[in-house]
């Protein structure tokens, strides 16, 4: 796809994943939206799948640490055809199958991430089980910079650098703020890049992770990377796309009026 | 015990080309599997949270792997990722847990455990197997790698019981008739008959047990002992008949009182039921032959209370 294209697709999945986000009573839009360019960048241009054959032995594999945009992973995956688009309606409804965070009975996710810090022992797992098969297959996982506050992530990295996991990327969406307020002011995460150097990763460092060319580029400097994971630490605006809600700390973990999801529609309006 | 779960873990390793061991820090419970198969092998270090969590990924491309560790540490640090990563989705993982009750003595609180039972016992998918003795494990093992789902294995020391020590060193143990090789899913097994009192066991009171029923025999008083190995699930329609054909009911664990095999024998029969285990409240670091008579555990306690109820 032409980064035109890659924008427009990004312009859909955000109308789309917001419908279904404030249909569903979800919160979160602002860390949804930080979240899109990555997506769309992981699902339309770098990963390998079959959407006719989920488990397929060549398939990449994408682990969403940061639960609370799964609506926007969703919104990718009903675009793709990994389901009907209509189950989007069903998001956290009851009887329906598309939970309110990473279910892995949804097709298309291999596993889901129900917790903070879970994310990357689960990418940790596939990486280490197909390198253990000699498979060449990618290792995606999709972390906030909230999480990283949680130990488990740590386990998880000093572990991948330990097992010279080449096959784990990944992804930083540190749009800066998390539910609570800035992270500065949450609790201060301290240097990232020095904080996975000193784990044994490589760091890439995506100084725009709303702009295709850095972060496809980042992805491609990963793969040269050998027996090393690497994390690509995106910079992102957290609610971007959505000017009213652009950088604000109060959007990250906040749901959507009616009346913001109606004006919403009207910055989207070039897309229906 | 963790010999036989070494050797029996070599016989699944080389039969289930799938299985894969993930340990944290504890290969001296894996014998020879760790030289054997050392590339089906992973030590993740002191980090619980993250095997459990990594042990999933194994599962999703359809392996099977064992997550070993110290019961009060893989139950009680890891036990949101056992929730949520693990029983949720109902990946086929199995957690086995080596040191639960008095297992780590002179160790102390910290290292003895409690309260696991309960903890996976309340966890849906997960299913508990509290095996109590070397045949009995083996079979379990087997059971474990042909049925899917999670599933805890709790695997404490039959050398500290009083006809232990035989089985530990390698040689047949005087009441192994007694297991059953065959072990299955929800299935309980009356290992002796008795009409006037029944005690319900799991692990390694099932031994203890026998000996108290032998020694309520010299007074008169014939007690059904059940081996109830499989805690969940649990042989509910043994359990129900013993309850109606026996007044007398007792649950004899190394556990805590609370929500255990006492309780989930108590929700079967709606009746009441002595609870005999470890009563609210820590351990403390000392022999584990010492620290059983302190608590209660030891034949002559089991005894004691069991021939008071009658």
């Amino acid at each position: 796809m032409t980064n035109e294209e890659l924008q427009q697709k990004a312009a859909e999945i955000r109308l789309e994943g917001l419908k279904a986000l404030h249909r569903a009573g979800l919160e979160y839009s602002g860390s949804c939206m930080s979240v899109v360019e990555i997506l769309v960048a992981l699902y339309y241009e770098v990963m390998k799948y079959d959407v006719r054959r989920p488990g397929s032995l060549e398939q990449d594999y994408l682990v969403m640490g940061k639960g609370q945009a799964v609506a926007m992973q969703y919104a990718i995956l009903a675009d793709l055809g990994f389901f009907d688009k209509a189950e989007m309606r069903h998001l956290a409804k009851v009887n329906g199958v598309l939970q309110g965070r990473p279910y892995a009975k949804v097709p298309g996710v291999t596993l889901g991430n129900l917790g903070h810090g879970n994310g990357l022992s689960l990418g940790l797992g596939l990486a280490l089980c197909l390198q253990m098969e000699r498979k060449h297959n990618k290792v995606f996982t999709v972390l906030g910079d909230g999480e990283l506050q949680d130990g488990q992530i740590w386990e998880a990295a000093q572990a991948a650098a330990h097992y010279k996991l080449g096959n784990l990327i990944c992804i930083v969406d540190d749009n800066k703020v998390q539910g609570g307020g800035l992270t500065t002011s949450v609790l201060e995460p301290q240097s990232i890049q020095g904080k996975f150097d000193a784990f044994g990763w490589k760091v890439i460092q995506v100084r725009n992770g709303h702009d295709y060319d850095e972060l496809i580029g980042a992805v491609q400097r990963a793969y040269t990377t050998l027996r090393k994971p690497v994390c690509i630490w995106a910079h992102t605006v957290s609610g971007k796309g959505i000017g009213f809600a652009e950088g604000k700390p109060f959007y990250q973990s906040a749901g959507l009026s009616d009346q913001e999801m109606q004006e919403i529609q009207s910055i989207f309006s070039n897309v229906q | 015990m963790q010999e036989v779960f070494a050797s029996n873990l070599v016989e699944l390793g080389s039969k289930y080309q799938n299985l894969v061991v993930l340990n944290g820090n504890c290969e001296q419970y894996l014998g020879e599997f760790a030289s054997h198969f050392s590339e089906r092998n992973f030590n993740l270090g002191l980090a619980e949270s993250n095997m459990v969590g990594a042990s999933c990924g194994f599962a999703a491309l359809g392996k099977v792997p064992f997550v070993v560790g110290n019961s009060a540490f893989l139950i009680g640090k890891a036990w949101q990722q056992i929730r949520n990563d693990l029983c949720y989705p109902n990946l086929n993982v199995k957690i086995i847990g080596f040191g639960a009750g008095f297992d780590n003595g002179p160790e102390g609180a910290a290292m003895q455990c409690f309260e696991d039972i309960a903890l996976m016992r309340s966890l849906p998918n997960m299913k508990v197997v509290v095996p109590s003795g070397p045949r009995e494990v083996a079979g379990a093992m087997e059971a474990m790698m042909r049925d899917f789902g999670p599933t805890y294995l709790r695997l404490s020391s039959v050398s500290a019981g009083v006809l232990g020590h035989a089985a530990s060193h390698g040689t047949r143990a005087p009441h192994s008739r007694l297991e059953t090789a065959d072990f299955q899913f929800g299935r309980g097994v009356v290992v002796r008959d008795g009409s006037d009192i029944c005690l319900f066991t799991c692990g390694k009171m099932v031994r203890r047990c026998l000996q108290v029923a032998k020694m309520l025999a010299r007074e008169g008083i014939e007690a059904r002992v059940v081996n109830l190995a499989s805690v969940k699930p649990l042989d509910v329609q043994l359990v129900e008949r013993c309850g109606k054909e026996i007044e007398k009911c007792v649950v004899v664990e190394e556990h805590s009182v609370i929500g255990g095999l006492g309780a989930a024998v108590a929700e079967v029969l709606g009746k009441k039921v002595m609870r005999i285990g470890v009563a609210d409240t820590f351990g403390e670091s000392g022999r584990v032959e010492l620290l059983e008579r302190k608590y209660g555990l030891d034949v002559e306690s089991v005894f004691e209370k069991v021939r008071g109820a009658c």
